[in-house]
């Protein structure tokens, strides 16, 4: 052991705020903390992971947070937490406008849109953080068929974050070989609502559909991407098959605390089961 | 005349089918005699004697269909003769996979009067409709498959409706599982609520979780005061890899029963037969006899010699069955695992349940080994692989091939000194006994 006494860095730290759940826990969800938490934990970045519920204090400052996380549930259980959702307004609204990163799947994502119209004509509230709405499916795109059930592959709009950033540091041959080249994003999707998009300067779709359906039956469009929210219809779980959109998650986590990894150290995990995975749900049909 | 007509066509494309070795012919005859005759089936239990005592059981829910079935057959073997009963304990459970059942006996002159059939959740309706049984037996209601059905909440809408189709329909009823203990029946029928008690020695022992956290269970209705009468108890006393041992209680009478099969969730599969039986008045001796007498069906883990290795098989296909199964195989720490996740229709489409299925439960268990101790295969090989990894297996103990075949080969064929556990999805699970039997290397 070497007696020279080095000032320890101080640990990089994460808090992660999983909302509802015992309720919005439907499709492998857990599988996207516990890729957060492993990429972290595997770069030496400690996560410490709370749960909000229905008996979590209104006053809980969310903005306190890194990253948020909301799932999906069944349609029962969606509108159990709507109220209790729309009762956080405030708190959610204000670490939105702080920078919180949340990734919202499904439900998630639905209720920070402005509202969820039900086949018949019914509006329920969401949080209207995002500009969409989300309509049963078959109102707007005429088209019936029950749910949209299926993979679904898409190309992302624009690069993400961590993807400018890299390119910029590493070497041409070193970024093409890592997962930080995949400019795709891929899962399976299940769901009965169509949501569609007021695009403006500011929020845009995630990606663009290769295959499946994505938002809706319309406009081959598939996501939102607001400030640092993420929203998706893409379950799988997404993120463990996704690894540059778990590590996009905490770049931006790290940027909004003023930290940061180096390349070296984005660049230190081995993915090649995560690529081979992405692979071959790219090549689903 | 069309309706010997429709007979013979299903048994002449059956015949056919099996002759030219393309499937099993386990659907497709009652689908063409069907189409020539609607109404074969109405017709068949219209003709049979009515004034005849007769069993006639429909078994669904989510997990344990087909080991159920295997066993009530075991017991109706003891209990009456074999001759009198259609089972589609191998076959199709689909609407049509039972109507072949059903038609390919007619073939016989002796019209049978009894059925144990297993049937699938949402084709539960149609089937009952016209098969009229006079006792529903029900398993549970666990995530499965939900890019079928949407959402968990359909699934027992299914059987609901299905339970309100039928008259005077006796009931079968898991009283562990809220979604099962809820459903309701005619005034008319009786329901009988089997049950399971674990000491809690025994549950710290074998570390057994109860049921998964759902927080939309407290809306259901549950009756808590069940009259003795309709109430049989299993009192659980020992497991291991191989089998469990527990007391099966009813009426103030106690028989302990040597089951030999793994794991927890086989013995609510015995208590849900012997139930079944109780409800028809069979003395607990005989069922003691039946459950005993029942060495597994194919896939469910059952214990077979493959290249000379010493393997057992356990069907995985959804979070719940597959997390049962995870716990029994992490007793055996020698052993290495072979895990076949393809996504075909019949596995489900959607890998999503693989993180909800405890891997973790695998992380602790020789952790520091150097080995292959897990062989990821199939067409989602590799979100298997990922499963394992962020369940916190370290990648190295992890090897992945794709084709089952050489994964198989690959499994049975190195360090042969160990035994080998086969977890394969559905799909998976007919390609292994189809390779398995043109290699022909097995024993039972």
């Amino acid at each position: 052991m070497s007696q020279v006494q080095s000032i320890p860095k101080k640990k990089k730290r994460l808090r992660l705020l999983h909302f509802y759940p015992d309720l919005l826990n439907l499709y492998g969800d857990y599988g996207n903390i516990l890729a957060i938490q492993r990429r972290a934990e595997w770069r030496g970045i400690e996560v410490e992971i709370d749960n909000l519920d229905l008996n979590s204090p209104l006053d809980l400052n969310i903005k306190d947070y890194d990253i948020a996380f909301i799932g999906g549930g069944q349609d029962r259980q969606q509108v159990k937490v709507a109220d209790d959702f729309l009762a956080r307004k405030e708190k959610i609204a204000e670490a939105v406008n702080d920078g919180l990163v949340i990734l919202a799947i499904c439900g998630g994502y639905q209720l920070l849109g402005k509202y969820y119209e039900s086949s018949e004509g019914e509006q329920i509230p969401g949080l209207g953080i995002l500009d969409v709405e989300t309509q049963a499916q078959g109102r707007k795109s005429k088209e019936k068929q029950k749910r949209l059930i299926g993979n679904l592959s898409a190309k992302l709009k624009k690069p993400l974050k961590i993807q400018d950033y890299l390119q910029e540091k590493l070497d041409f041959i070193l970024y093409r070989d890592s997962i930080y080249a995949c400019d795709t994003l891929v899962g399976f999707e299940n769901h009965s609502g169509e949501t569609y998009i007021h695009a403006s300067e500011e929020i845009g779709a995630l990606a663009e559909v290769i295959q499946g359906n994505g938002n809706n039956l319309v406009d081959k469009q598939e996501g939102v991407l607001y400030k640092n929210i993420f929203g998706t219809y893409l379950h799988g779980s997404l993120l463990p098959k996704n690894p540059h959109l778990v590590d996009e998650l905490i770049f931006r986590a790290l940027d909004r605390r003023g930290e940061q990894l180096s390349a070296e150290e984005w660049l230190s995990l081995d993915d090649s089961f995560e690529l081979q995975a992405h692979k071959k749900a790219l090549s689903l049909r | 005349m069309q309706k010997k007509l429709a007979i013979f066509a299903a048994n002449f494309s059956a015949k056919l089918i099996k002759f030219l070795k393309l499937g099993n012919a386990s659907s497709l005859p009652g689908r063409i005699a069907l189409k020539i005759y609607p109404e074969l089936l109405k017709d068949y239990f219209e003709s049979l004697d009515s004034s005849a005592s007769s069993l006639r059981v429909a078994v669904s829910g989510t997990n344990g269909k087909t080991t159920s079935v295997g066993l009530l057959d075991s017991i109706y073997e003891v209990y009456a003769s074999k001759e009198n009963l259609i089972s589609n304990r191998l076959g199709a459970n689909l609407y049509y996979g039972i109507a072949t059942a059903f038609i390919l006996s007619m073939v016989d002159k002796h019209e049978k009067q009894d059925f144990i059939l297993e049937v699938d959740e949402a084709a539960l309706r149609s089937v009952v409709k016209d098969l009229k049984p006079d006792l529903m037996a029900l398993t549970n209601i666990f995530r499965d498959q939900l890019d079928r059905f949407g959402e968990i909440d359909t699934t027992r809408r299914f059987i609901q409706e299905a339970i309100d189709e039928v008259q005077d329909v006796n009931l079968v009823i898991n009283y562990d599982d809220p979604k099962i203990r809820s459903l309701k029946s005619s005034s008319g029928s009786k329901r009988y609520f089997y049950k399971l008690e674990i000491s809690d020695e025994l549950k710290n022992k074998i570390d057994y979780k109860v049921s998964d956290k759902d927080a939309s269970l407290e809306e259901l209705d549950l009756e808590n005061d069940i009259d003795e009468m309709y109430l049989i108890k299993g009192f659980l006393k020992e497991v291991n890899s191989s089998g469990t041992v527990f007391d099966l209680k009813y009426a103030g009478k106690a028989i302990e029963i040597n089951l030999n099969l793994p794991g927890i969730y086989n013995v609510y599969n015995a208590l849900l037969a012997a139930s079944v039986f109780i409800a028809y008045d069979c003395p607990l001796n005989l069922i003691k006899e039946g459950l005993e007498g029942y060495k597994g069906s194919f896939g469910r883990a059952q214990n077979k010699i493959i290249n000379g290795k010493s393997s057992n098989i356990f069907l995985i296909k959804n979070p719940k069955g597959c997390s049962e199964v995870l716990n029994l195989i992490k007793l055996d720490e020698q052993a290495i695992n072979l895990i076949i996740i393809n996504d075909d229709y019949a596995d489900g489409r959607d890998v999503s349940w693989l993180w909800d299925a405890d891997f973790e439960t695998l992380a602790e268990a020789n952790k520091e080994s150097e080995n292959v101790d897990f062989i990821c295969s199939g067409n989602r090989a590799y979100d298997m692989a990922l499963r394992l990894k962020y369940a916190g297996i370290s990648a190295k103990r992890i090897y992945v091939e794709e084709y089952i075949k050489t994964a198989l080969d690959y499994a049975s064929k190195t360090q042969t000194d160990r035994p080998l556990n086969i977890l394969p999805t559905y799909t998976a699970l007919l390609y292994l006994e189809k390779i398995l039997s043109l290699t022909k290397s097995i024993k039972a």
